[in-house]
């Protein structure tokens, strides 16, 4: 038998890569040089990067201008598929909550400049809902139901994150019309931390539509010390045992090239959900960076799912999604 | 009304027959230092003969009130916002205020507190507003204490409020309703405690980073931030008031608190059942803290009856009292044309207001005092509601090393 690591395998992986549309359902690395490296390294094609600063006045629009011959902003399903045609890697962009001092007609200005994929709650809880690690978690408030709205009539797409509680991600299912998606979880039945998602919203979320992206943060997938390559994959077996090859991605939620350093704030990252120093924050093995994409890929093989269910995995279930939502 | 069966703690009889003359400092009957402290026997919170403090002698008898708006540049930007709305909604033209004009309205604001014997009130400085909003409303506060200087003084600790009774000016009391330009940096609780945060609304009337507001979908309890910001206030000795949190979110709060707690302006709901209203259970637990409700007299929260009336008032009080005790109620006004209304659901009318007949203003404090009387509140007890009450619990909690 083969492994994910095996040199003949990789390369049979990578040759899938270069046939399909390899997609990122969420990153957490902000722009910089080190995710333009990897990304063009490990075979990726499209990038959903978290932009908190996302405005006018954000540095990166002028790093997007000087990364032009590798990367290109994209806002619709067309525009990956160019991009792709045209040798670059698409990025997009999202939040992972919704930050407009509760006046939401600042979003149509963020969707102008590029917003398509938007969080809500980001662990604790804020103005819409409550976040995963609260104690008493419960529904959308008055205002989170105008934000769904708001971001739906603009179709951005709602992103329950794996950062809302689920009671707040289940009143987002209630008020949502269409496909909702969860950027970047794990699943509970494998692994017991506030951020991971249990098996009936998981379920849920693939009703509307949606997708769910796997996160490879390595707390997220095992208690103590390095997940390995095996136990990341366990978490693809399992979730498309729950809810079916159409409704699983990657949302790899990395941190490349950001080097944080120091303890974390323990009020939004509790140490029940996250190492509480920045350099223990680490990803399960090979995956740091984009760079290990192929051992995904080449895993999937080597499991023995089907050619055109890793297409689905690797990156069509983002696009189906996308472009339902998005439009063109 | 005065036939109802109370037995108040100080009681005096001849308090009923006492003058009723409205006029400077005194004319409620609790303000120290002008020479009718022997007028009326009750013994009340004023200080004993011989009292050395003289910061508590002067404090014990200060009639401090609140929350009363002054003027909307010290009202807020989303609050201001939120009244254009409500203002367009209702066909009334946009008016542009000038400082100067401003200026005029807060004077007037604070001429007429004085009048009614008020030595200090909150003023709402925050209501809800994130940076940079919040420092351009503390800008616009200090500016306008400054530029009246002779007429009032920022009251940011007991100092400020002794300096107000004893030059015989207005104390304005900053009042920050939400916390949202701290969130969960809850260091910043210090820089907004030293410019002038001593009363701070963890929510207000929705649901905010700390709990669930009065009029939410849901009553969840505070967050996990929440916990972590009632230590985090007690610890800047911010005086934390609960009024519009929502019923278990501000119970939780109780239970973490270290210090006593107000209820700025919050009823009974045994009087009249309104979401912003607090249960018994309620009251006995700010009692317990050693805290203080202020009575509001805001029409949705005193009766179904679009017009209630200075009785409904005295009823809310009434129970208050009956149920916290006497150490535990307060005024809190609540005069305020601040629209309240953001959605449809929120069970308030949008302004102009129909505050009681008679009881709508600092003007018709002196009926509030004949009301007391009437219903059998002496001396002491008139000065513990007028004052004595919430000036405990800034002692307690912003530290003169009483309580």
């Amino acid at each position: 038998m083969s492994h994910p690591f095996d040199p003949a395998l990789l390369a049979e992986a990578r040759a899938l890569q270069d046939d399909i549309l390899v997609v990122n359902g969420l990153d957490a690395s902000l722009l910089n040089e080190e995710v333009v490296r990897t990304l063009k390294a490990g075979g990726v094609h499209m990038n959903m990067s978290t932009l908190p600063d996302l405005s006018l006045s954000s540095p990166f629009h002028q790093f997007m201008l000087d990364h032009a011959d590798d990367l290109t902003p994209v806002t619709t399903v067309a525009g990956i598929r160019a991009a792709r045609a045209a040798g670059k890697v698409a990025v997009g962009y999202c939040w992972q909550w919704v930050d407009v001092d509760e006046d939401l007609s600042q979003l149509a200005g963020y969707h102008r400049i590029g917003l398509r994929s938007s969080g809500l709650v980001y662990n604790v809880g804020n103005y819409i809902g409550s976040g995963c690690v609260d104690p008493n978690p419960g529904p959308l408030s008055h205002y989170g139901i105008q934000v769904v709205e708001a971001l739906q009539d603009l179709r951005i797409v709602v992103d329950i994150g794996g950062h809302c509680s689920e009671a707040t991600s289940y009143d987002v299912l209630q008020v949502a019309e269409g496909p909702v998606v969860c950027s970047h979880t794990n699943p509970l039945a494998l692994r017991d931390n506030p951020r991971a998602m249990s098996d009936g919203l998981m379920r849920a979320i693939a009703d509307t539509g949606g997708v769910i992206g796997i996160a490879a943060f390595n707390f997220f997938v095992v208690a103590e010390g390095q997940a390995t390559l095996e136990d990341f994959l366990r978490q693809f077996d399992h979730m498309i045992d729950v809810v079916g090859v159409e409704h699983v991605g990657m949302g790899l939620d990395q941190i490349i090239g950001r080097n944080d350093r120091g303890p974390v704030n323990p009020v939004t990252l509790p140490p029940e959900a996250y190492p509480q120093r920045y350099e223990d924050w680490i990803y399960v093995e090979g995956l740091d960076d984009f760079t290990g994409v192929p051992l995904i890929t080449a895993g999937l093989i080597e499991r023995g799912y089907a050619p055109d269910d890793i297409e689905k995995i690797m990156g069509a279930n983002w696009l189906r999604v996308w472009e339902e939502v998005w439009g063109e | 009304m005065s036939g109802r069966k109370i037995a108040r703690r100080d009681f005096v009889a001849g308090a009923a027959t006492a003058p009723l003359a409205l006029g400077a400092l005194g004319a409620l009957g609790c303000s120290g230092g002008d020479g009718d402290n022997g007028r009326d026997a009750g013994p009340g919170p004023v200080a004993a003969p011989g009292e050395q403090d003289r910061l508590a002698q002067i404090l014990d008898r200060a009639v401090v009130v609140g929350p009363v708006p002054i003027a909307s540049p010290i009202r807020g930007i989303q609050a201001e916002r939120m009244r254009l709305a409500a203002e367009r909604r209702a066909g009334i033209p946009a008016r542009v205020a000038s400082w100067d004009h401003e200026l005029a309205h807060v004077r007037t604001q604070v001429r007429g507190a004085r009048a009614a014997g008020v030595n200090a009130f909150m003023v709402p400085v925050v209501v809800g507003e994130h940076e940079p909003a919040v420092s351009e409303n503390l800008r616009r506060f200090h500016e306008a204490v400054r530029a009246l200087n002779d007429e009032v003084v920022a009251v940011l600790d007991l100092d400020g409020l002794a300096a107000a009774v004893a030059t015989d000016r207005v104390g304005l009391i900053p009042w920050f309703q939400g916390a949202k330009m701290v969130e969960a940096d809850l260091a910043l609780f210090a820089a907004y405690r030293a410019s002038g945060a001593g009363i701070m609304a963890p929510t207000h009337l929705w649901k905010m980073p700390y709990g669930d507001g009065a009029f939410e979908r849901s009553d969840q309890g505070l967050t996990a931030t929440g916990w972590l910001a009632v230590r985090a206030m007690n610890r800047e000795r911010i005086v934390i008031d609960l009024s519009g949190m929502g019923p278990r979110s501000s119970l939780e709060a109780m239970a973490t608190s270290e210090h006593p707690v107000i209820f700025s302006h919050s009823n009974a709901r045994a009087v009249h059942d309104h979401p912003m209203n607090l249960s018994d259970e309620h009251l006995r637990a700010c009692a317990e803290l050693g805290g203080v409700v202020g009575v509001s007299a805001f029409p949705a929260y005193l009766s179904a009856d679009a017009r209630p009336t200075l009785d409904d008032v005295l009823n809310h009080l009434d129970h208050i009292v009956d149920t916290a005790g006497m150490d535990h109620a307060a005024l809190g006004l609540d005069f305020t044309d601040l629209p309240r209304k953001r959605f449809p659901s929120d069970p308030v009318p949008i302004p102009p207001y129909r505050f009681p007949e008679g009881f709508s203003g600092f003007e018709d404090l002196s009926r509030l005092r004949e009301g007391l009387i009437s219903r059998g509140y002496g001396v002491g007890d008139r000065a513990r509601v007028l004052g004595g009450n919430m000036v405990r619990v800034l002692r307690r909690v912003w530290g003169d090393g009483a309580g």
